[in-house]
């Protein structure tokens, strides 16, 4: 199992300090077994194809760890030669009450022009599934917390590993929620202009208490301590 | 002794001679002439001498090239006993491409004659009357052949008859001497006694065929399996090999090294594949052709057959890439262009069609300048399900066409012959031949090629040194 060093060390102090709240580390090591640990894979996608499948190392490898250990999304999740793509991944149910930090770095192939987006969306429906069941339904997950690429601009998403954090809003409490992951392109298919190959990992989400400012700089200082050893 | 006759269903009265053809060899080969008055050996047409053969007449002619062909095998041989093959042209299996052009097969078998090698073992009967020193069979032919009548004909491979001349310049006709050295080859030993389709051994009892026989899967010789365990094992297609040591000496001065594609990058997919190679293009040299592979996508079920110039999408995606690309709808070569003026590198033709070795890409085409070869479904599908896994244009996926370096075209990676086993069974070919993949041609591969010599051992052909292993 690949190392995260960066969110290892938040894990430690967020579950000294926030013992209700559940945290999730994923570094999609082996994405066969993820159903098994409450993940979710539903293709909307214009003649659904492929749904999310196990990094491959031979168009860019992982962050860390093997190189195939990310997971991936791309052009086949439709069959259509010309359509849409709305392919989610929905994380584990996780208890969250807001104010946590989602973490999670993602990218695209080098010198790519089809146009890739990533949607973060959040759904405080306990363990729903539901996100309809076209191209452009969102069903329990219309919470967006983050986009990437929104506007598919052809050079828009990155193509080195970018990490993107996003805090989780006020859930008035305690609450059952999910996270989706939507790889989300229009006009893409084999005769389309957009849609490629989008790589996602080191998922995390962490309870993040108001005094992270100091403590997570001393975080900081040993997982630097902890890189110059190894 | 126990001599068993195969079949007797020819009347004597059909044998209108018998007609020595050869005297001075290590071995007497005599035709026993079964064709009626005006017909086949005795078709009185008159024709004009060719390519060394002359006979004024069709059935003269026919009968000289007999005696040519007789000759060459009389010269390989070794047999005190004349050896009498009962022949004639008869009406054989015809499409408008494709025809049988003869058959031939044992007539007489025999076991525990004296001086027999293995008790309890079938021998053809032209071996074991060499064995034994003696005729057991008291003048009987002890070999049948027949030949097409109607090849040339209408509907019957159209055009192309055989060529009756001696010289091997047959052009676009068959060479019948060819044809007549292949099939004296079957009834001289080169053929199964024991039936594939349904594993049973004539009369219960192994033939030498069955010892010689070995399946790389079952790691057993015929002679050790079940019925069923060789039913299994005629269609194990490339797994199916001859254990003689005549053969696999000779072996490596016969054939060159063989063609492959290897795949490399997903795990799931990488390995050494089954090929057919193309009749067009560049030939697969050692120096190869390696690079990514990429698949053409042009129809809404998610094959792509390059019948028509790539779009803009497929081009960019398999421009200096190997292409994956679907049989159908076109022939071989206009997919092979398509890829190639989009700039592939080469072409994977993914088969349509169950079955397995794939067979060749047929067809031509001077300006094609790329290689292609031709998968089975099964590989095909395999692959397609991988590069699922790709971006717009790499799929982290590679093959290299070229030339084994350990491997022979024809033998398994120990230097043993590959029989014939394709799947599905083929009657009167599975088992009994050398496989389609030997290169350069053998004699007794399944399909007349044009380039196989006239010469029945090695360093040129491996038919006498299998007829050795059977105790010539």
């Amino acid at each position: 199992m690949k190392a995260i060093r960066t969110l290892s060390a938040f894990v430690l102090f967020a579950l000294a300090g926030t013992a209700s709240a559940t945290p999730l580390i994923e570094g999609f090591d082996n994405i066969t077994s993820l159903p098994g640990a409450g993940w979710s894979f539903i293709n909307n996608s214009t003649d659904a194809g492929s749904t999310w499948f196990q990094g491959n190392e031979g168009i860019f490898g992982a962050k860390d760890g093997a190189a195939n250990s990310y997971i991936a999304a791309n052009l086949t999740s439709t069959n259509s030669m010309l359509g849409t793509i709305s392919n989610w991944l929905l994380s584990p149910t996780l208890s969250l009450r807001g104010g946590e930090t989602l973490s999670f770095l993602t990218r695209t192939e080098a010198g790519s022009l089809n146009a890739d987006r990533l949607e973060i969306r959040l759904s405080k429906n306990g363990n729903t599934s539901q996100v309809g069941n076209a191209t452009d339904s969102l069903g329990d997950f219309s919470l967006l917390l983050s986009s990437v690429n929104p506007n598919l601009v052809p050079d828009g998403f990155p193509t080195d590993w970018q990490m993107f954090s996003v805090v989780i809003p006020d859930l008035k409490g305690l609450t059952d929620a999910r996270l989706g992951f939507r790889y989300w392109v229009t006009d893409t298919g084999i005769n389309g202009s957009n849609g490629n190959y989008i790589g996602l990992d080191n998922v995390s989400v962490v309870p993040t208490p108001s005094s992270l400012a100091c403590l997570g700089l001393g975080l900081f200082g040993l997982m630097a301590s902890v890189r110059r050893r190894t | 002794m126990n001599v068993k006759q195969l079949t007797r269903n020819v009347t004597l009265a059909l044998i209108l001679g018998a007609m020595p053809l050869i005297a001075q060899a290590a071995a007497e080969i005599i035709v026993v002439n079964a064709d009626e008055p005006g017909e086949g050996f005795n078709d009185p047409t008159p024709v004009q001498p060719i390519g060394g053969n002359n006979g004024l007449t069709l059935g003269q002619q026919r009968l000289n090239a007999f005696q040519y062909a007789a000759n060459i095998w009389g010269r390989q041989l070794d047999s005190a006993v004349p050896i009498r093959i009962k022949s004639n042209f008869d009406p054989l299996a015809c499409e408008k491409d494709s025809a049988t052009l003869g058959s031939a097969g044992p007539l007489m078998v025999n076991r525990d004659f004296a001086g027999a090698p293995r008790t309890n073992t079938w021998y053809h009967g032209a071996l074991a009357n060499k064995l034994l020193e003696a005729d057991d069979f008291e003048g009987e032919p002890v070999i049948r052949a027949r030949f097409n009548s109607n090849l040339g004909k209408e509907n019957c491979l159209e055009g192309g008859g055989f060529y009756l001349g001696l010289d091997g310049q047959h052009g676009h006709l068959t060479d019948l001497v060819g044809v007549l050295l292949h099939e004296f080859g079957h009834g001289l030993g080169f053929s199964n006694l024991t039936n594939g389709q349904t594993g049973r051994r004539y009369n219960g009892i192994p033939s030498m065929w069955d010892y010689h026989l070995y399946d790389l899967t079952a790691q057993k010789s015929w002679v050790e399996m079940t019925d069923a365990e060789r039913v299994a094992s005629g269609v194990n297609s490339r797994k199916l090999i001859w254990r003689g040591q005549n053969v696999t000496q000779a072996a490596p001065r016969v054939l060159q090294g063989a063609p492959e594609l290897r795949i490399s990058g997903l795990a799931s997919v990488i390995g050494t594949y089954q090929i057919g190679t193309a009749s067009f293009g560049p030939q697969i040299t050692a120096a190869g052709t390696s690079a990514e592979v990429m698949p053409v996508v042009d129809q809404t079920d998610g094959r792509g057959l390059a019948c028509d110039p790539l779009t803009a999408n497929n081009a960019s995606a398999i421009r200096g890439k190997i292409a994956l690309v679907d049989r159908g709808t076109c022939s071989f070569n206009i997919k092979v262009k398509n890829a190639q003026l989009a700039g592939a590198v080469g072409v994977l033709v993914a088969d349509n069609a169950a079955g397995s070795p794939p067979p060749g890409l047929g067809g031509s085409d001077p300006t094609v300048t790329i290689p292609a070869v031709r998968i089975t479904k099964d590989d095909g599908e395999k692959l397609k399900l991988a590069l699922k896994q790709r971006s717009r244009n790499r799929s982290g996926i590679y093959a290299a066409l070229g030339i084994s370096a350990t491997q022979r075209a024809g033998s398994d990676e120990a230097g043993r012959l590959l029989m014939f086993a394709p799947n599905p069974y083929q009657p009167g070919s599975s088992v009994s031949h050398f496989d389609t993949s030997a290169s350069p041609d053998l004699l007794m591969e399944p399909f007349n090629t044009e380039s196989v010599k006239r010469n029945l051992d090695a360093p040129h052909d491996l038919t006498f040194p299998l007829l050795r292993d059977l105790g010539w």
